[in-house]
């Protein structure tokens, strides 16, 4: 993990330009409501109530949350693939919010994701390594003759052997196909990676590999990472900064050791007190942390 | 097991996706079943002169409404026997085919694109581009279809061609809700926005990502159109609307043995058969190749 | 009467697809009113001993030997239709995903008067009573409401409840909670685990509890197994199982868990010497049973 950056407190930063590679800046987010008679959308109940939250360089940034905290629709949000109803979202300085995908397309580059369920994730009907060389061909970041090479790197990289190009999802272990989900994320050497809950579905030992390729390839191309999930362990040792979510708003943020050391709000308290440790705890189960 | 099993250090081994797939089509009882006596009537229309015993329009009064072969009276030269006029039952048979072939393979095709093009657009795109076809298929599905097709054929004038137009006007509406439904499912999987993170336009995720899912189902709507489209023919052709009726329809057929359908019997069963084998063999074929298709996948 | 509840002795089982073993010589032990954790990760088999033991094994898995002994009666010795009355009237099943394990058309009053009116003819209104007092013991608010509504009106964790109450209903002796609280929140998580505990404290049921989470182990079980590839690496007390655990699997494993209250440990990968032991105490394993 890299060092500790000295940062000042939120509250104490109003609306400075930031040196935040991604920014989402008062976001509210809602989901469609009733449709009009032509299928036009109308505003619904809102995901994400007025949050503010950002990545800077190299910066791994947990999102907490529970379901329906909104984690999820922030990270997509992040990435520009949902439209705040308010609010602005910025990468590197420049406005995302609302731009149409073709003036997108160059920045994408630069933004990827790796998802919760590799199996989901993969297209069943292509072979991994068309899967692997159609965003470099999009990106023109290599020709047809290249593009082997660069994807045999990225498949030894992330510590698979060169036979699983020529496979279908279906036919790979779970860490496998994650590993693959990796790959792909990493391939067009991005500056900002979101994780999306990438670990959920996996076996103690399998996120700890997962875990760890991830933390060397974090440093090794110097990544800003957006790391969402449920659980506050893995959060600790992989990330800097944490946000807590709670139905929609951000109810606590800052380091992560500060908040494990000294949770200010009672919900993370909560959050925390949860997690069943391996270890014998008498008073765990009956303990209450009132809310 | 499969996590701890694969660690035992064997690699994935790839397998070639396409022979893996044919292998499965082929051992798949309805697909051969079913796609065998297609393959069978495919021969029989191309080959019909060939194959034959007589010309279909060559009318005989002296060989008039003879029985088929094993009944009293029957002839060699007619196997299944001859209507009132003398024409060879067989041989207006064989080449009935052609006809109901033509409009099955010509007609469900054109429904198809027309129907997989709209359902596309219309689950991909939603909003305003969903309403407007939606809104489109439901007031089209509201249209009474055999009136509808009543009705182009009579502006485009009796013949194939018009059977074939109304057939793809009327039924694109069944492709375009199924594909629509289909397409809705699948702008949801995270291979879908995997596409978009990494930067394809929605015409190349529509194209590349979601309509090869879609094929599976595709392939087994056609053929179920297939047989839709021939009992169609045989309705049109039977009310004297499709080809002139000089050419062989089952559906004429059907038509001219109702009237004889004490005194020759057979001239009404036979293309009746026919006409119920030929469905059924597409209704085996479609759902064998949906069984066929989708667990290879899955495996 | 046998002192042990249940008692599973050299169970094994192989896939028909694969040919491959599933369940290799596992034996273990449940106590009257103790929590034992199965605990292993995905493929180790935990879950096909708790089918195994219900009677719900797929298709294409068939034990091959060993036996399965429910209070000192041999289940895998019963015809089939007295297992089942065996089974019905002993064992309980707290199923994983609690959204499919509900039927959607149906109201939660139907579901869990069901068996209550099957197996212990109870009249539909004793049932009915009966299922108002088990939500209360189960912490339901507004029972009244709940029995009306039908699942999908109803939260994860109140439908977790509900399959609780279902299944101490019939006041079975043995438990199977097959990984019951992996689809839930950690909140939510914690309050179900207590609410097993407590139930199964009040009641003196004894619980086989299946889960990969040695966390969760820690916390509610009294004794575990620890499996891997379907055989047995290790057993015990939790207690020991965690202060001193001898089997390098386990040390492993509890290395590769994440540990939010040790910063700097955890979230090791399991490191493949481990692996390979374990891989070729299974071939051993495998090679004794072809010389026999």
């Amino acid at each position: 993990m890299l060092p500790a950056e000295t940062r000042l407190p939120r509250s104490t930063v109003a609306w400075q330009m930031t040196e935040a590679l991604v920014e989402a800046r008062d976001i509210v987010v809602a989901y469609s409501g009733r449709r009009g008679f032509l299928g036009q959308r109308r505003s619904g109940k809102p995901v994400l109530h007025h949050v503010d939250m950002s990545v800077d360089k190299g910066e791994t940034v947990g999102i907490v949350g529970e379901s329906g905290s909104g984690k999820t629709t922030l990270g997509r949000a992040l990435l520009g693939l949902i439209s705040p109803a308010e609010g602005s979202i910025f990468f590197d300085g420049k406005e995302i919010t609302g731009l149409k995908e073709p003036s997108m397309r160059k920045l994408r580059r630069r933004m990827q994701m790796i998802f919760q369920d590799p199996m989901s994730s993969l297209n069943p009907r292509r072979r991994i390594r068309n899967i692997l060389i159609d965003p470099l061909l999009l990106h023109g970041l290599c020709d047809s003759a290249s593009a082997e090479h660069s994807v045999r790197e990225v498949i030894a990289r992330v510590g698979l052997p060169s036979t699983v190009l020529d496979c279908f999802a279906h036919q790979l272990s779970g860490g496998q196909r994650q590993r693959i989900g990796i790959a792909r994320a990493v391939v067009l050497k991005p500056d900002f990676v979101l994780a999306d809950e990438i670990v959920s579905g996996l076996d103690v030992s399998t996120q700890a590999q997962v875990l760890a390729l991830l933390g060397e390839l974090k440093r090794e191309m110097n990544l800003a990472m957006a790391f969402i999930s449920h659980d506050l362990s893995v959060v600790r040792a992989v990330c800097n900064r944490v946000y807590v979510l709670r139905e929609g708003r951000v109810v606590e943020e800052g380091r992560c050791d500060e908040i494990f050391k000294a949770p200010r709000d009672a919900y993370t308290r909560t959050l925390i007190d949860a997690i069943p440790l391996p270890v014998i705890d008498k008073g765990w189960l009956s303990r209450q942390v009132y809310d | 097991m499969a996590e701890q099993a694969s660690a035992l250090g064997s690699a994935a081994t790839p397998s070639r996706r396409r022979v893996d797939t044919l292998a499965a089509l082929l051992h798949e009882p309805k697909v051969i079943g079913g796609g065998g006596f297609i393959l069978f009537l495919v021969l029989a229309a191309l080959l019909a002169p060939l194959i034959s015993p007589h010309d279909p329009l060559e009318q005989d009064l002296m060989s008039g409404a003879l029985p088929p072969v094993g009944f009293a009276g029957a002839q060699a030269g007619f196997p299944i026997g001859t209507d009132d006029l003398g024409r060879d039952v067989l041989s207006r048979l064989i080449y009935g085919t052609r006809v109901a072939l033509t409009v099955a393979f010509v007609a469900a095709t054109l429904a198809a694109v027309l129907g997989t093009a709209l359902g596309l657009l219309a689950g991909y795109f939603g909003k305003l581009t969903d309403g407007v076809i939606s809104r489109l298929i439901e007031i089209w599905m509201a249209f009474p279809p055999v009136l509808l097709s009543i009705l182009i054929v009579a502006i485009m004038g009796a013949g194939v061609a018009s059977v074939i137009t109304a057939i793809a006007i009327i039924d694109w509406t069944r492709f375009a809700r199924v594909v629509r439904a289909e397409t809705m499912a699948q702008a949801k999987a995270d291979y879908v926005t995997a596409a978009r993170v990494i930067g394809f336009s929605r015409f190349t995720i529509l194209l590349r990502e979601i309509l090869p899912n879609i094929a599976p189902l595709l392939v087994a709507l056609l053929t179920l159109e297939m047989g839709i489209a021939v009992i169609v023919e045989a309705i049109l052709s039977f009310v004297g609307l499709s080809v002139s009726s000089d050419t062989p329809t089952w559906g004429g057929m059907i038509a001219q043995g109702r009237q004889t359908i004490y005194q020759a019997w057979w001239v009404f069963a036979a293309p009746l058969a026919a006409l119920f084998a030929t469905v059924l063999a597409f209704n085996q074929l479609g759902d064998g190749l949906r069984r066929a298709l989708d667990p290879a996948m899955r495996r | 009467m046998s002192a042990e509840l249940l008692r599973i002795t050299h169970l094994s089982a192989v896939s028909r697809a694969s040919r491959l073993p599933v369940l290799r010589d596992v034996s273990l032990e449940v106590g009257r009113a103790e929590v034992h954790g199965l605990v292993g990760e995905s493929g180790a088999g935990k879950s096909t001993i708790a089918k195994a033991v219900l009677g719900i094994l797929p298709q294409g898995i068939s034990l091959t030997k060993g036996s399965i002994a429910l209070g000192g009666r041999d289940l895998l010795a019963l015809g089939s239709h007295e297992r089942r009355r065996l089974l019905g009237a002993e064992v309980a099943l707290i199923p994983q995903d609690p959204l499919t394990a509900l039927n959607p058309g149906r109201r939660i009053e139907a579901q869990l008067t069901d068996g209550l009116v099957l197996w212990r003819g109870l009249s539909r209104r004793d049932a009915k009573r009966r299922a108002l007092a088990l939500l209360n013991e189960v912490q339901m608010r507004e029972p009244e409401r709940v029995l009306r509504a039908f699942p999908h009106e109803l939260s994860g964790g109140m439908r977790q409840r509900v399959l609780i109450a279902a299944a101490f209903a019939l006041e079975p002796t043995l438990i199977i909670a097959d990984e019951p609280t992996t689809a839930l929140d950690v909140t939510v998580q914690k309050q179900i685990l207590r609410l097993i505990r407590a139930m199964q404290a009040r009641h003196g049921t004894g619980v086989v509890f299946v889960t990969h989470d040695l966390g969760v182990v820690a916390q509610i079980c009294d004794r575990a197994t620890l499996l891997y590839m379907g055989k047995v690496m290790e057993e015990g007390s939790v207690e020991e199982l965690l202060s001193s655990p001898h089997h390098p699997y386990t040390k492993a494993l509890m290395a590769a868990c994440p540990r939010y209250d040790r910063p700097g440990r955890g979230l090791e990968p399991i490191p493949e010497a481990v692996l390979a032991a374990c891989r070729n105490e299974v071939a051993a394993f495998d090679g004794s049973l072809a010389n026999d």
